[in-house]
């Protein structure tokens, strides 16, 4: 049960269930989609991190927008939020604040893969 | 009930799978893209009935992606949907000016894939029935009703292409014009039903004794026109005289004509020159002159349009 509500505190339970819904019958999508987040996830988090050093706005963008969609479309709400606010400073070419977004970008993407772990070692 | 083929591109692996699994559990075909120069390359091979399309991605992005879908010349239509993030009405806007039909918001429900997926249905559909319907209008424009030929339009646009082609390869043409003898008295006798029935059987008769490569056209109330490719002269004349006998031989009566007691037709022939003013109105302007050689001289003749070759008799 507690592995539930932290699975729910970082995955929305409705998108979860709409996902798993979509399987075709061999129970493997949502695995599936689980790693091949975490891998993309992985390499925009790397252009982000580069690019911030760098200084370069239009990657963050980019990557950022990227990881915005991956992540609400798995139903990480709160790493989608946090990817949209780097967005934002990305496309406004302000990256003053985008150390610190990173940051807790990270932190969250780190809690979003051990939920998604647990997940599948619920199933 | 015809399954859509459906084309998502997204260059996130995950978006492309949770996509791909709604479309397919809808029973649509579904073919993906993992950006914007791959989408466009599977588009022009697949010709999709549906494009669902990522904003921003690697190579073409969204809207220039949904302009190129739009010039595309065939008359095929695409359905577009613009995948969006929530809030960014400006690019929901844009793309629709671009081109798109509507937009999803990410992250994408079943739900809605489905709905738009019963309006993509319908609309592909209704371009489906007018581009059968255009072509079925094109077709029944350049048909005589009667006998079932090219009529002066589909020759006129026959004969502009073969004459380009006889420009461009340095082969020559040739066209005839067969006139039916005292049609006015036919009619006047045997009433405009039998003429209407003599009319379409001359017409069969042309269609099928022409060489496969010559084509038969009605130009006017009872002329009919033969272009004949690539042929010298005096064989358009020998092919066109097999025509004349074969009408005479059908032995459909005709008491007043002056020209025998069956239906005949008289016969101009003329070649294009390769010079450069002769075009295709020049050359029927002398085959039609060759025509009124041929009434002059009694009917029921071919007559070409040089002298040396002499008419036939009769």
């Amino acid at each position: 049960v507690n592995d539930d509500d932290d699975v729910a505190a970082e995955l929305d339970p409705e998108r979860l269930a709409l996902l798993r819904d979509l399987d075709d019958g061999d129970g493997t999508l949502l695995a599936t989609l689980a790693e091949e987040f975490v891998a993309g996830a992985g390499r925009q988090l790397e252009s982000l991190h580069a690019a911030i050093a760098e200084g370069d706005p239009q990657v963050v963008e980019r990557a950022a927008h990227n990881l915005k969609g991956s992540s609400s479309n798995l139903g990480a709400a709160r790493l989608s939020e946090i990817a949209a606010h780097l967005e934002s400073l990305g496309r406004a070419r302000a990256l003053g604040s985008a150390g610190d977004a990173f940051a807790e970008l990270t932190t969250e993407f780190d809690r979003v893969r051990v939920a998604l772990a647990a997940l599948e070692s619920v199933q | 009930v015809s399954r859509l083929r459906v084309l998502v591109v997204d260059d996130d692996t995950s978006c492309r799978l949770v996509l791909k699994a709604m479309v397919t559990k809808l029973g649509d075909e579904c073919l993906v893209a993992a950006d914007g120069d791959d989408a466009w390359r599977q588009f022009q091979e697949t010709q999709p009935d549906v494009l669902i399309t990522d904003w921003m991605m690697p190579g073409l992005d969204g809207p220039e992606l949904c302009r190129r879908v739009r010039d595309r010349a065939d008359g095929g239509y695409t359905y577009v949907i613009l995948a969006t993030a929530l809030g960014e009405h400006e690019h929901v806007i844009e793309g629709m000016e671009a081109g798109a039909d509507d937009y999803l918001t990410k992250p994408i429900s079943p739900f809605d894939v489905r709905a738009r997926l019963v309006a993509a249905k319908r609309v592909t559909d209704l371009y489906k029935e007018l581009d059968r319907l255009r072509s079925v209008l094109a077709t029944q424009a350049r048909t005589d009703p009667l006998t079932g030929l090219g009529n002066r339009l589909r020759l006129h646009e026959d004969l502009e292409s073969m004459h380009d082609a006889a420009v461009r390869y340095g082969l020559g043409y040739c066209v005839a014009i067969c006139d039916i003898d005292d049609f006015k008295l036919f009619n006047d006798t045997y009433g405009h039903v039998a003429g209407d029935a003599a009319l379409a059987r001359v017409a069969q008769l042309l269609a099928d004794t022409s060489r496969s490569s010559d084509t038969a056209y009605r130009y006017g109330g009872e002329e009919f026109l033969v272009t004949l490719v690539s042929q010298t002269l005096p064989d358009a004349v020998l092919a066109t005289e097999r025509l004349r006998v074969a009408v005479e031989e059908l032995g459909i009566e005709h008491a007043r004509s002056r020209a025998s007691d069956v239906l005949t037709v008289s016969v101009g022939v003329a070649r294009w020159t390769h010079e450069q003013l002769d075009t295709p109105t020049t050359v029927l302007e002398r085959a039609d002159h060759a025509l009124y050689r041929s009434k002059a001289a009694g009917r029921n003749r071919v007559t070409s349009e040089e002298p040396g070759h002499a008419p036939t008799p009769g």
